[in-house]
Formats: structure tokens, sequence, C-alpha cells
């Protein structure tokens, strides 16, 4: 039998409050006021819960996680690498840290859809497959002969977009546009990539949020000239914008994918494009109360990454990032889960009418 | 020191889920079963495609006086292609109509004016009774394309006209786009006649008064290749060319009437409106 004393217990909660301050940021740790940035900041930026909390204030965990569910054969036996994600997901879920929304890219192979099944997740939302609507563009893909009559007027494509957005809260409305032929370069036509939009009820907020996900085109992996490839990726990020402009109006939105925004020119494009705050740079703006998980580095949420989120705030809520972490890092008999990390961001949706109060985890 | 430690430990996991617990109230750990599918909708799009597309083009065109002629001459050439809801098409000398577009399908039917020997047959050597008709040919045409690769075959038969023979054209290429505005295509293609079509075009029936008889059996008698390209000069302009360059096999060239080269040219260049 264990014997306990009052020293025992300090130190236990010493290390616990240790854990949870580089863990995962839960409800009462979350401060409402900004801190001053510490010394560490960057790495596990860490403080106190401070201050009041704010009334309907909504703690939001979005995980956006490119699985790399690449078609056999490029990508063979990756079943098991799917059934470990999805108990990842099962056990937090039993421990009641699951991220409330997930977003998949790449889920193309169709075992893929286990993660989805087997998550406990009430809501799953799929983005386009193989022959969902896509459109001819002036140029690629599409396949002009010189001959009309030969002429294919849809995009041909091998996979579906690989798009995928679990949610334990309702899914009240969803829409998406597969990308046009003339916006995709090399390899990644063979796939129908899209932006995925699902409108979800988020209790504890009168408005639903807005959530997107989406895939843009590879670099170096599209095997294409290199002018085309940021070309294709510049007529998507106008596509998001031209998507957002049309769908997002009032309601704060999340955008969660893999952008492949890792190259500067990209990112910048994308940023002066789009207006959205990056969540890691809000997360990482001194004077936040954010953190970042345990073995997160600054670089690997803010630019040496193609795995990103965005957030815009709306007229009712302003939303903030309070915990960014890189996860699904484990291996499988040696086998990395995916070529990608998690990308989760817990963020805080609170109502501007008030500053005061309580605030909770957004609960099914 | 490490019992300590594993003590530390223990307890900091009992405490951690009882944190966990606490927030795990608010959340569903019995659900099981399938999740509910909801189902996107496309976004309205902007690009919605007119009933009528097509070009009109103007330019230049280089071509033998006739099939197995080796003189060329140059006129001006008006290249007209109009497609009606994507179903239904001219194409210069073509028309026809698409039966069944699916994505790695589109096959139809298909009539087109096949051109006999010119008229000016004195310049070609010929006599007027070496002339044949126009000729009216229907048939059925199939295309597939795979990544930029493409491939088309049409078959005609002659119902009107100069000949009543059968004609296979099999055409493969490849799409190169060096930029947004730039494409490439290199193709090529083979021409396949029945014995009736060879015997049209190139047989000499006995009792000529110039040649003696002729009769080519079917197959292959013509093999090509082309390279089209196309500029883009504005939104709905575009600068057209193509050369083609035919090699007779012999069952067409050593017909009398093929002779002088056994290689053929066609080539064009024009101005394109699209809309």
């Amino acid at each position: 039998m264990v014997k306990l004393t009052v020293r025992d217990i300090l130190c236990a909660g010493g290390l616990l409050w240790i854990g949870q301050a580089q863990g995962a940021a839960f409800a009462s740790d979350i401060p409402d006021t900004v801190d001053a940035p510490s010394a560490t900041q960057g790495t596990a930026a860490t403080t106190a819960a401070s201050g009041a909390n704010t009334p309907g204030a909504v703690l939001l965990n979005v995980l956006s996680y490119n699985i790399q569910g690449l078609p056999s054969p490029i990508k063979s036996n990756k079943t098991p690498l799917f059934e470990r994600i999805a108990e990842i997901l099962r056990e937090r879920r039993a421990a009641g840290r699951q991220p409330e929304i997930v977003l998949l890219q790449e889920a193309f192979d169709a075992d893929a859809s286990l993660i989805a099944e087997n998550t406990g997740y009430g809501y799953v939302l799929k983005g386009p497959g193989r022959k969902a609507q896509s459109e001819k563009g002036s140029v690629h893909w599409a396949m002009q002969t010189r001959k009309s009559y030969v002429s294919f007027n849809d995009p041909q494509k091998f996979t579906g977009s690989g798009l995928y957005i679990l949610s334990d809260f309702p899914i009240v409305e969803a829409q998406h546009k597969a990308f046009d032929s003339d916006m995709c370069a090399g390899i990644d036509c063979l796939s129908n990539k899209a932006i995925l939009l699902a409108r979800v009820q988020v209790p504890g907020i009168s408005a639903p949020v807005d959530i997107i996900n989406s895939h843009f085109n590879s670099r170096s992996s599209a095997k294409a000239p290199s002018r085309h490839v940021l070309r294709a990726h510049q007529r998507q990020t106008d596509t998001l914008a031209w998507f957002m402009d049309k769908l997002c109006v009032n309601a704060p939105v999340i955008v969660g994918g893999d952008f492949n925004t890792r190259q500067s020119e990209r990112y910048d494009y994308f940023r002066k494009a789009l207006p959205l705050v990056d969540a890691a740079e809000d997360c990482l703006t001194p004077g936040r109360s954010c953190r970042l998980g345990t073995d997160t580095v600054r670089e690997a949420v803010l630019y040496n990454t193609n795995d990103k989120q965005f957030f815009r705030e709306a007229a009712g809520y302003s939303i903030v990032a309070t915990h960014i972490e890189r996860n699904f890092s484990e291996k499988l008999d040696g086998r990395e889960l995916s070529d990608h990390l998690g990308y989760e961001v817990t963020y805080k949706i609170m109502p501007r009418a008030s500053q005061t109060g309580t605030q909770e985890w957004a609960a099914p | 020191m490490g019992c300590a430690l594993t003590r530390y430990i223990l307890l900091l996991l009992a405490l951690s889920g009882a944190s966990r617990t606490v927030l795990a109230q608010e959340v569903d750990m019995t659900r099981s079963g399938q999740p509910v599918y909801i189902e996107s909708v496309p976004v309205d799009d902007e690009r919605r495609k007119d009933a009528w597309v097509g070009q009109l083009g103007l330019g230049l065109i280089m071509s033998p006086d006739f099939l197995g002629s080796g003189a060329h001459e140059f006129n001006l050439r008006a290249d007209v292609r109009v497609t009606y809801k994507d179903t239904f098409f001219v194409e210069n000398n073509k028309f026809g109509a698409v039966l069944t577009s699916r994505r790695f399908l589109r096959a139809g039917v298909i009539g087109r004016i096949q051109g006999g020997r010119r008229d000016d047959l004195i310049r070609g050597g010929l006599s007027e009774a070496d002339d044949i008709d126009d000729t009216l040919e229907l048939g059925v045409f199939a295309g597939t394309s795979l990544y930029k690769l493409f491939l088309s075959a049409e078959a005609y038969w002659g119902v009107s006209g100069g000949q009543s023979g059968m004609n296979v054209e099999v055409e493969a290429g490849y799409l190169f786009e060096l930029n947004s505005e730039f494409k490439l295509v290199p193709l090529v293609g083979v021409s396949i006649g029945s014995r009736d079509y060879m015997q049209a075009y190139f047989g000499v029936p006995s009792g000529h008064t110039q040649y003696a008889p002729y009769n080519p059996g079917g197959g292959v008698y013509d093999v090509h290749a082309e390279l089209s390209l196309e500029q883009r000069l504005a939104k709905n302009w575009l600068l057209k060319g193509s050369v083609r360059l035919s090699k007779l096999k012999d069952n067409a060239f050593e017909s009398p009437f093929a002779r002088e080269d056994r290689v053929q040219a066609r080539a064009f260049a024009g101005v394109v409106w699209l809309f």
C-alpha cells in the first residue's frame, strides 16, 4: 500500500501543475487577461489563471491532421496506422480530452473512413469525391484536344478530395468547392482537391461557427514546373478568398488544413489574400497567455510547416488561440503514423458583450 | 528516491484522472455506432457554361491538292468550331452529337464532308475522268484520356458521293502546358482504309486511258505526326498554329495518283476568337 504524506501530495501536485502547464489547455487554466511574455515564450509559454473569466466563453479544440492516406501502391499497409490514429482519438475521448473538431486531409484510402466512424464523433462531413463536380478552367487537365468533341469538360480525377470534418457538434450546413482544373498543377491534379465548409452549431455560441478544411497544391512533390505550381497555389488561395467572401459573412471562422505554405512566397500571398489571423502568430504574440504543447517548438507551428490553422472573428465574438500542439508523433512498429504531425489548436471564443463570468468547454 | 518518484507519479496519475473527470463530464463518452454523415453541396459556380460555346478563326492553310497529291497550295481558311450544350457540334467539315460523356469516355456519332480530288485537276496532271466527288461520310467516334494523354478514334462510312468504303482515324497525343497561356499538343496518328476506300482514292480501274490497273489492299495507308500550339493573346483571343506531316504507306504511295512525294505536309496559322 502506498503511504501518502503531505509532502508527497505537494510534490505530486507540483508535477501535475507542470504537466498541465505544458500539456493540454484546460478551462480553468485559460486566463482572460494578457500576461507579459515569459522568458520561455515560444516553447512553452505558461501562465497561471488570472483575472476574471468571460461569460459564455467557449473553448474549442480543433485538430488538423494530414494522415497521408495515399492510395496503394503509393503507400501500402496503411490500415494499422489508421487504426492507431483512431485509437489515440478514442483514448483521448475516454479521457475527455478529444478535439471536438477534426479536420483530416489525404484521407483518400477507403480504410481511412474508420477514423471517422470509430472515434465517437457524432457528425461526419466527407469532402467531394472523385466524381464530384469540379469545373474545367481555361487550361489544364480537362483535356482540350484540337477536336472539341473528344475534349473532356470535366476534369478527370483519380481520387476524391481526401477531406473529412469530424465533429462532436451538429453540422447544420455544409458546402464545398472543388478546385477548377486550372487550379492545380502536376500530380496533385489527380485528386479532386477542394475547400470544405462545415457550419457547426457549437454549444454556448449563438451563431454557428464556420469550419473550413482544405488541402492546397504541394510544391516539389507535384512534379511540375515551379512557376506553374505557384500559380496553381495562388489560384487556390484566390478561390478560398472568393469562397469565404461568398459564404462566411457573419460567423466566426476557423480555417485549417494542409495549405502547403511553408514557402514564404506562398505564405505571403495567402496572408495578403485572406483576412485571417494565423493562430500561431496570435498565440505567440507577446503578451498572449497562450501555450505550446510539450514537444512543440515555435517554428513547427509558425512558418516551418505546411499544416496551419487560421481564424477570423465575427462581429459578436472574439477569438484567441490559447494552446497549440503538434501531436501524433508516435511510431507504430517503427513507422510514422503519417509524414505530417497533427496541428491542434484550442480556441477561446468569447462574446463581445461582456467580459466577466465563467468559461466552459463546448460540450455536446 | 526511485520509490518516492513512483509514488509521486502514481499520485499524479490519480490527480490527473480526477481532473480530467471533471472535464469529461461534459463529453459524451458513451457515444457509439455510426456517425451522422452530412452531405455537402457544391457552391454555385461562377464559371457556368453557356449553351453555345465555340471559336471562329481565320488563317492561312497550306495543304496538298488532294490526298496523295504531291502538290501543295496556300489558301485562306476559316476555322469554325461550335458546340451546343456540349452535345451537338460542328467543327469545320465535321458535325455530330456526343451521345455519352463520362469521366473517361466521350463517344457519339459523327459525319463529315470529305473532299474528293480537287476540281483543278489539270494542275495535278490528271484527267477530268479521275475526279472524285465530295463524299458525305457518317460514322462514330470515341475519345478517352489519362492524365494529359489522350486517344481518339473515328470511323466513317461513305454514304454518298465518290466512295462507299470505310475509313478509320486513330490519334494519340499529349498536352503540354508550358505556362498558363501557351499549350503545345504533339500527336501521332494512323489512317486505315477499307479496300473500297483505297480503291476509290488510290486504285486505277482497268481500262484507264493513262495508267495501268492498280488495286490496293485495305489497311493502314497513312501515318502522321502533328504539332499544334495555342498562344492565348487575350481572354477571348488565341493564336493557333499546327504543322502536320503525313507519310503514305506503300499501298497508297504506289498508286499512280500519289506520286512525287511520299511525305505530305499541312500547316495552319491563324487567329481565333473564342465565344
